[in-house]
């Protein structure tokens, strides 16, 4: 490990952002003090208008803070020339480069700019840094594409490539799985968090995606309109009850069992389950879907079992069978909330 | 898509189409010359222009006083509008600007107002018929009319973070400039009024033996400058954000594309008039036929292409079925907008 990489690549000082809004300034989060670590992606996650944007824009020096101070590499970023700036902070945002003639590889190539001389002639690392760019994130058949005749997936591959081409320690990107289809969404983090841990990238990612970064990212930045930015390791975040504080309100509450946010009604009742796995998680998916809590055996009269062989499943009330089905599929198509209510 | 296809033959395409495009334009200066009121076949033209024989006075003088300075400035007005042209595309980031989007050759207009019917307003027609020395007056006029909008954008330029907002304002700068030139034309007299509007649709013959020396070395300074310039240009295509982030200072790389394509303008429209088009057209049919979007190949390949079409509407313009010469502007659109139509349609194919 060299110095640099023990050092966080990222870390704000009371940082206060905002804009300005004539002479006044607005600022939308106060002093914040957080580090982002070479090796790990991190998701800045929160409602709409909370800052999100305002502090990647902030950190990405397209806009200056309104107070206090940031880091990168261990050394103040005012100290930073534009173009030491651009060989340590990377970008993908919601807007795309769409101009015409555009292929994948010219714009891997601008990827070299910070490197390159006046006439912007490459060299033969250039060259290789393109190429591997465009082989690590899967997209080196394309190099000769039009930019803007990529699938929205492709072109965000193209996009990230880029900044690998760039050469940067940190990497941050706008809503990257904002447009994709589900399968892409998981394709993309999946390549970042590889980025973030085989290449010891230092990668920032905003989303509206609660599940995608709960899944994916090694750290969350909450960051909410009247709450200071938290920051912390999802599970951890998720089991003290941050994830519930944060994101709780308009009706809408953190599951902390299932990782889910659902609409904070309360259940018509509350049944105890007995299956094998997988059976389980989609008996009480589908119970709670008719508004059927699931819960321990001690706290109500209902119950469910379903046997290992056949999957004949029964339901009892105080240990009395009320109604049997053949199977799993018999359960999902005949079950109905009255059964609570049958004497 | 055939792709695998393409990555083979681009580059290879690119090199033919260049030589072809250099072949091309040597014979079409050649034809330029050949061609017009008097006729003068391959042979004549090359003993007279050689000097291998006893030249023929007469035709010396029409071939050096009239045929060779229009042709070349109609090869260099060309090139110098079509990069112009592109720069001003690649910096908005919108096919729709052209070497004028900023009001610089409105400005020019303005200049030439000012002078001609200005000057015919007040002192009368004296001035006006003052041949030589006037046509000099006039090319000044519209180089401080074009240089003075210019100033007025970079002092914008300076101020205004967002290119839309300087696109907007150098519009409504050109139509200040065109309502200012509206109201000199109301109160002018015809004759001077005439005049203007001919000054208005475009010439390459204006550019006499003695002053094409200077046209050419500026046009060609602008055009070096600007190739100076491609790296800058690449980025700029991206968006001002990720050109930032990739270490580009953007307000002076939007100062020197203004700066460079401005005086490209500047230049050009004192000596010839306003020519329409050919700055709107050219980049988008170099960027059709080389399938590209880098500068450095854009931005020769543009000059290229703006003087072979500029030398192709020179030729048409004076076809003897006309009875005389067109003007310029007429052509330029008349011959570039089917071309640019079947462009479109091919490429929805």
């Amino acid at each position: 490990m060299n110095q640099t990489s023990k050092k966080a690549a990222l870390s704000t000082s009371e940082l206060t952002i905002g804009y300005h809004q004539g002479r006044q300034k607005i600022s939308v989060q106060q002093q914040i003090n957080v580090t982002l670590q070479h090796g790990e992606l991190v998701a800045l996650i929160g409602p709409n208008g909370s800052g999100k944007s305002t502090l990647l824009r902030t950190l990405a020096g397209f806009q200056p803070p309104l107070s206090g101070d940031f880091q990168l590499l261990g050394r103040g970023v005012k100290t930073y020339t534009r173009n030491e700036w651009a060989r340590t902070i990377s970008i993908v945002l919601t807007e795309m480069p769409g101009a015409d003639k555009l292929t994948v590889s010219d714009l891997v190539a601008s990827g070299r700019s910070p490197y390159t001389g006046f006439s912007g002639r490459l060299s033969g690392t250039d060259r290789r840094a393109i190429s591997l760019a465009m082989t690590s994130t899967g997209i080196a058949s394309m190099h000769n594409h039009y930019l803007n005749r990529l699938s929205d997936g492709e072109r965000q591959r193209a996009l990230i490539a880029k900044s690998l081409a760039q050469d940067t320690p940190i990497i941050m990107l706008d809503e990257p799985a904002a447009f994709l289809d589900f399968p892409g969404r998981i394709r993309i983090m999946h390549l970042l968090r590889q980025l973030a841990h085989n290449q010891q990238k230092a990668i920032m990612i905003t989303t509206h995606d609660i599940g995608l970064a709960l899944q994916y990212s090694d750290r969350l930045w909450l960051v909410s309109q009247d709450k200071p930015l938290l920051e912390g390791i999802p599970e951890a975040l998720a089991l003290n009850g941050n994830l519930q504080q944060y994101f709780t309100g308009q009706q809408v509450d953190f599951d902390v069992n299932s990782g889910k946010f659902l609409l904070d009604v309360p259940p018509l009742n509350n049944v105890s389950v007995e299956a094998p796995v997988p059976l389980l998680f989609w008996l009480t998916h589908a119970l709670n879907r008719h508004q059927i809590n699931v819960t321990s055996t001690t706290q109500t009269p209902f119950h469910i079992v379903a046997t290992h062989s056949g999957h004949v499943i029964s339901f009892f009330k105080k240990e009395k069978l009320i109604k049997t089905w053949t199977d799993e599929s018999d359960f999902f198509e005949h079950f109905s909330a009255g059964l609570f209510n049958m004497p | 898509m055939n792709v695998k296809h393409h990555t083979l033959k681009r580059p290879a395409v690119r090199i033919t189409l260049l030589i072809s495009g250099v072949m091309l334009t040597l014979v079409l200066l050649l034809i330029n010359l050949m061609v017009g009121s008097v006729d003068i076949s391959l042979p004549q033209l090359l003993n007279n222009l050689t000097g291998l024989e006893p030249a023929d006075t007469t035709i010396v003088a029409i071939l050096f006083k009239f045929r060779l300075p229009q042709a070349i400035t109609a090869l260099v007005a060309g090139a110098g509008l079509s990069v112009a042209g592109l720069m001003m595309q690649s910096l908005f980031r919108n096919p729709l600007a052209d070497p004028s989007i900023l009001g610089i050759s409105s400005g020019a207009s303005l200049g030439v107002a000012l002078l001609i019917l200005g000057a015919g307003a007040g002192s009368g027609t004296a001035f006006l018929t003052s041949g030589i020395l006037g046509d000099l007056t006039v090319t000044i006029a519209a180089l401080a009319g074009a240089i003075l909008v210019m100033m007025v954008i970079i002092v914008f330029a300076r101020t205004i973070q967002s290119h839309s907002n300087l696109l907007i304002l150098g519009i409504m700068v050109g139509y200040i400039t065109f309502s200012a030139v509206g109201i000199l034309k109301y109160y002018s007299p015809r004759e001077a009024l005439q005049r203007f509007v001919i000054w208005g649709l475009g010439s390459f013959g204006e550019v006499s033996q003695s002053r094409l020396g200077l046209f050419v070395l500026l046009t060609t300074i602008g055009l070096a400058a600007s190739f100076l310039l491609s790296k800058t240009l690449n980025l700029m295509l991206l968006g001002e954000h990720y050109a930032q982030n990739l270490g580009l200072n953007i307000r002076r790389a939007r100062l020197f594309i203004i700066l460079i394509s401005g005086f490209l303008t500047a230049v050009i429209t004192a000596y010839c008039g306003p020519v329409a088009f050919l700055g709107l057209a050219v980049p988008h049919l170099t960027r059709n036929l080389f399938q590209t979007s880098s500068h450095q190949l854009l931005l020769p390949a543009s000059a290229l292409l703006g003087g072979i079409l500029a030398l192709l509407c020179n030729l048409a313009a004076r076809l003897p079925v006309f009875n005389g010469t067109l003007p310029i502007s007429a052509v330029t659109a008349l011959i570039g907008a089917p071309v640019v139509i079947w462009l479109i349609f091919k490429g929805n194919k």
